[in-house]
């Protein structure tokens, strides 16, 4: 094991310097934009900051990132700070923001308001949060791939959410859990570790499933 | 220079051209009408096409029996393209999109893979539009847009979506073991 | 869209080709407009704009009664555009050859003969949003819808292609940089 992990660690050392140059070209670019946004300098240098701890760690896409804060930039003051303050706790709460800017982005793309976004958005953030607190307290009893466990969260969280957003009952938590179930049956088709993606399934309890609503839910009243 | 300065001086330029441009254009109205006439009057009325087709003069029949053999062959190759794991017009290992739009102007593709920026598809002649995306295992949402039209069930997704009241399409994208 | 104009559009669908002409009439100058911004020919923007009516006529039937008539026929002619531009055999990326003596007064006819050559120099990207404003003071919607970009993207391009003619115009001394 140790022999792997120095592998490993060689490896990383000596991969050419453009592959890891490329993230932070595009980095730069969304650094940018983000100092040049019409709102509190706090909420900037706080974005700023988890950005650049996400970007590297592969659980933002500049690219992504980049249309996004432009989205924001074309907005009043006040959408512009709730879209920033949005980033900011997602990624300080440690989740893959990718599919929660491309949703705004769709949003955008249907020609949308913002507030009309900015209230799906903030029902996806309770949930996807809701999400990895419950399954991070979870005993998976197998070594997770992080990446995997994270992918695997945002599917649980993801799902639990398109079921409140398309107009079924909260309450229905036995149809929550299989959509939940049939999102995470497809990441095992893609993911690196299909181990870490088992290891949430059978974690998948209606109880689970249930607890992560109700703190949602919980979070969006506050 | 000041931007106000700026901003006169291309619409002044354009202006130029612009004044230069009426010269070529004059008469425009007239050509256009005279080439549409012409070409209408080649196209015979529906009655014209019936009689044709119940008694084709000879040039007639080969013409009707090539027309017939492409349209099969299209709607084969469509079907081919369409069907789980059919092929493309040309070897790759992308995704396919594709949309029936016969008569459309425009059609672009927009998901989670752009970042929700229109992709363009091409219509390949036959009035079905594509695009050959390369994309990396994992979930995505997407949408066509066929003449400002938001189109969002694709007949051959894995899944729709509707978080904002309108649809849109979901695709899983395999990795291989 | 203007009555008069629902009019025509209707009697050119039931055959009319006289009110067509009068639709070639009011049009094609912005029609030459967006054929010149893709093409930079004025032989090829002259065809395409023939072209762009006739095809815009036979599709007349497919035109959504809802939108906005100039936006559509304009699409059409960008397409129409874009295709003979895909036909073309690719142009040696055009220079422009810089009068010797720039520091020299210039005259404003000079001045702006050297904007339209600079315009028409930029490279495609900032060129045919910036031909589509100054040209007919194109609003951003419309240029969006027409090019297929973001609006956002529009005016992005916009600023910068307005940076670009004043760089070029100030590093030829003929104009300062300051803003």
């Amino acid at each position: 094991m140790k022999a792997l992990m120095l592998g490993l660690t060689l490896l990383v050392l000596l991969m050419p310097a453009s592959a890891q140059q490329g993230g932070e070209r595009g980095l730069d670019n969304v650094l940018e934009l983000v100092r040049d946004m019409p709102v509190e300098q706090s909420l900037r240098q706080a974005t700023a900051s988890a950005l650049r701890d996400a970007v590297p760690a592969g659980r933002a896409s500049p690219e992504v990132a980049y249309r996004y804060v432009s989205l924001a930039r074309d907005l009043p003051p006040a959408e512009a700070t709730s879209a920033l303050q949005t980033l900011r706790a997602g990624l300080e709460g440690g989740l893959l923001v990718d599919r929660l800017m491309n949703e705004a982005l769709k949003g955008d793309a249907m020609s949308l308001p913002w507030d009309q976004i900015g209230g799906v958005l903030e029902l996806r953030l309770a949930f996807l949060l809701a999400a990895r607190s419950e399954i991070g307290e979870l005993q998976l009893g197998v070594e997770v791939c992080p990446q995997t466990l994270r992918q695997a969260t945002l599917e649980v969280g993801w799902a639990a959410s398109d079921h409140v957003l398309q107009q079924e009952s909260p309450d229905d938590v036995a149809g929550m859990t299989s959509r939940a179930a049939e999102r995470l049956v497809r990441l095992r088709g893609a993911a690196p570790c299909p181990d870490t993606v088992d290891a949430v399934l059978e974690a998948l309890t209606h109880e689970l499933v249930g607890q992560i609503a109700a703190r949602a839910l919980a979070q969006k009243e506050n | 220079m000041r931007y106000k300065e700026l901003d006169q001086l291309l619409h002044e330029s354009l202006r130029e051209e612009r004044a230069e441009a009426r010269d070529l254009l004059e008469g425009m109205e007239h050509t256009v009408t005279v080439k549409l006439a012409s070409r209408l009057s080649g196209r015979p009325s529906w009655r014209k096409w019936w009689r044709m087709l119940s008694h084709p003069p000879l040039a007639m029949r080969g013409a009707v029996a090539v027309g017939i053999v492409l349209a099969l062959a299209v709607g084969f190759l469509a079907g081919r393209m369409w069907g789980p794991g059919g092929f493309g017009f040309e070897e790759t290992t992308g995704t396919m999109f594709a949309v029936a739009a016969p008569q459309a102007e425009s059609v672009s593709v927009k998901g989670d893979f752009s970042a929700w920026e229109p992709v363009n598809l091409e219509d390949r002649g036959s009035g079905v539009w594509t695009a050959v995306i390369e994309l990396p295992p994992g979930r995505y949402e997407y949408a066509f847009v066929v003449d400002g039209r938001w189109v969002g069930q694709d007949p051959v997704a894995d899944e729709y979506v509707r978080s904002f009241g309108e649809y849109a399409s979901v695709r899983y994208v395999e990795g291989d073991r | 869209m203007a009555e008069d104009e629902l009019e025509l559009v209707q009697r050119s669908l039931d055959g009319d080709l006289e009110a067509w002409g009068e639709i070639v009439s009011r049009y094609k100058d912005a029609v030459y407009g967006v054929a010149i911004a893709i093409l930079r020919n004025r032989a090829d923007a002259e065809d395409a704009v023939q072209e762009a009516f006739i095809r815009a006529y036979t599709r007349l039937r497919q035109y959504d009664l809802t939108r906005r008539f100039s936006t559509w026929l304009l699409t059409v002619t960008a397409n129409v555009a874009r295709n003979m531009l895909r036909k073309r055999r690719p142009e040696p990326p055009q220079r422009f050859h810089w009068p010797e003596d720039p520091a020299d007064v210039m005259r404003e006819e000079q001045l702006r003969e050297l904007v339209r050559k600079t315009v028409w120099s930029l490279p495609d990207l900032y060129r045919e949003p910036l031909v589509l404003r100054y040209w007919h003071d194109m609003d951003i919607a419309e240029i969006s819808e027409v090019l297929r970009m973001r609006e956002g993207t529009v005016k992005t391009r916009l600023h910068r292609g307005r940076a670009l003619v004043r760089a070029q115009l100030a590093e030829q001394g003929v104009m300062s940089n300051a803003l």
